[in-house]
């Protein structure tokens, strides 16, 4: 059979899902940019079920294995990529494919780039979004992709939550509208202890976590893995969180860091000799939630 | 003849648009699902017929359900550069009309192995390609091309809409003209029957 055209939107609609099953979110995406009831039939592929991650480092967007990288307009791409010119929601960019699997479009201003480029993939693949990985952006940006989200759904398996400027008001109101499932990652300092959280998730990392008290603490039911940084936590609080665990509180703890300069000197968990050999240190290694960690 | 036996020696007669009758394996037509719920177990009491689709293109997809009769259970989509020789063959001597046709019969039927590569080669036609190429392969009106249609669209619509509205001012001079006697008729009969009922509830 020749290539010859054909109606595409005329097939049944079970064929027409197959065609689309058979295309990558880069062609499911170019498809859409062909017209209005051609976008209309995206989620006919099980778009729904892509996975949608954004990225800070590199600042990109992530649809199963295709990455929509985001540029700044002043860096031109060299001449024998191929090229195209999309519409993300109301700018028509250039886009450059650097590989099968990666391209990136091109912003005067790439924090613009990720929201617009983000908006409009949800939009188009209509997905959850698995995962926010992005800190260092400005605050209206990074609060207006969290209004987006929560307008959407009120999970998120993964979220970091670090924008620049961002309020204890931005950070509370992150925490009301949206649950983290499985992992939260946070460098924002609370300049006052928020009076209540929610710190559910299944892994914790809390970068400036002077802001975390016993109360914080104990809503770490969850926890698989906790490590806070830079906290205030002293001798008795720890004793206090150490003997609720030994209680069973923390039934799935596997992992926890606490680093304090709140701790003495001479502390030591539940009144046992410290865990870590300082002589002759022995490192293990276990796979936790899928990364490797040092135990002692 | 027909039988609800599930021997793949048992033949099938099928009926095609033109009325035409042809025999196909039961072993063949197995691989439909649309047959296997309708008729396997209860059998079919003559042709049975596909009426929607003509013959040349029940023959076809037919054909290659007896093709691959043999061929171990189908385990999801295969890819294109996997097909044999024969399969190869098989789609490249469709014409596009004959290949359309191809995709809704099997896909009426639901075979699913057939309806797969099909959709697998229509994908390909799309892979890869920029929104101009996409445009002409599946021939999508462009951004003009919807505009220019809107247009004319929108001046049939004022068209029609004058005439509408010509046509409710006659309707509503002729209403009244016609509608004054009617009344009139309507009131007095009802004037005559209230006066009757009255008359016969005071005997």
């Amino acid at each position: 059979m020749t290539e010859q055209p054909f109606k595409l939107l005329h097939l049944p609609a079970v064929a027409l899902r197959n065609v689309l099953q058979f295309l990558n979110p880069f062609d499911l995406f170019e498809l859409s940019q062909c017209s209005q009831k051609a976008t209309y039939i995206i989620p006919l592929s099980g778009s729904r079920k892509f996975k949608l991650v954004v990225n800070a480092s590199p600042l990109s967007i992530s649809v199963n294995d295709h990455v929509f990288h985001i540029g700044y307009n002043r860096s031109p791409p060299p001449s024998w990529f191929l090229k195209r010119t999309w519409k993300f929601m109301d700018s028509t960019v250039r886009v450059v494919y650097l590989s099968r699997q990666q391209l990136i479009s091109y912003w005067d201003d790439r924090f613009v780039g990720l929201k617009t480029v983000f908006f409009h993939l949800s939009k188009i693949f209509n997905c959850a979004i698995e995962s926010a990985k992005f800190y260092s952006i400005p605050a209206v940006i990074y609060m207006s992709i969290i209004d987006f989200i929560s307008s959407r759904q009120s999970e998120i398996k993964e979220l970091f939550v670090g924008g620049e400027n961002l309020t204890d008001t931005n950070v509370t109101e992150i925490f009301e509208r949206l649950r983290v499932t499985d992992h939260l990652s946070m460098c924002h300092r609370f300049s006052m202890p928020p009076p209540s959280i929610s710190l559910n998730s299944k892994s914790m990392f809390i970068w400036n976590s002077g802001w975390i008290t016993t109360e914080h603490l104990n809503s770490m039911k969850n926890g698989i893995v906790i490590h806070l940084d830079h906290s205030t936590l002293t001798d008795d609080k720890m004793t206090l969180f150490l003997n609720d665990w030994k209680s069973g509180q923390f039934p799935n703890l596997q992992y926890l860091y606490i680093q304090s300069t709140f701790l003495s000197k001479t502390f030591t968990p539940l009144g046992l000799p410290p865990l870590q050999d300082t002589v002759n240190p022995q490192f293990h290694m276990k796979t936790i939630l899928g990364v490797e960690k040092f135990i002692y | 003849m027909t039988s609800p036996a599930s021997s793949s020696e048992v033949k099938y007669l099928i009926e095609s648009s033109e009325g035409n009758t042809f025999d196909v394996s039961g072993a063949a037509l197995r691989q439909s699902n649309t047959f296997n719920a309708m008729f396997l177990n209860i059998g079919a009491d003559g042709p049975i017929p596909f009426t929607d689709y003509n013959e040349a293109t029940l023959k076809k997809v037919f054909e290659y359900c007896e093709h691959s009769v043999n061929e171990e259970n189908y385990s999801g989509p295969k890819h294109q550069d996997d097909l044999s020789k024969w399969d190869l063959n098989f789609f490249n001597e469709m014409d596009q009309k004959m290949f359309i046709d191809v995709i809704n019969a099997s896909n009426f039927l639901d075979i699913e192995r057939l309806t797969s590569y099909c959709c697998e080669r229509i994908a390909r036609m799309l892979r890869g390609k920029n929104t101009q190429e996409m445009i002409k392969v599946i021939t999508l009106p462009t951004a003009e091309e919807l505009e220019a249609k809107q247009k004319v669209e929108e001046k049939k619509a004022a068209a029609a809409k004058k005439v509408a509205e010509k046509a409710a001012e006659t309707a509503e001079k002729t209403e009244t003209l016609e509608e004054l006697p009617v009344q009139q008729l309507v009131q007095t009969t009802r004037n005559k029957l209230t006066r009757k009922y009255l008359s016969f509830s005071n005997e």
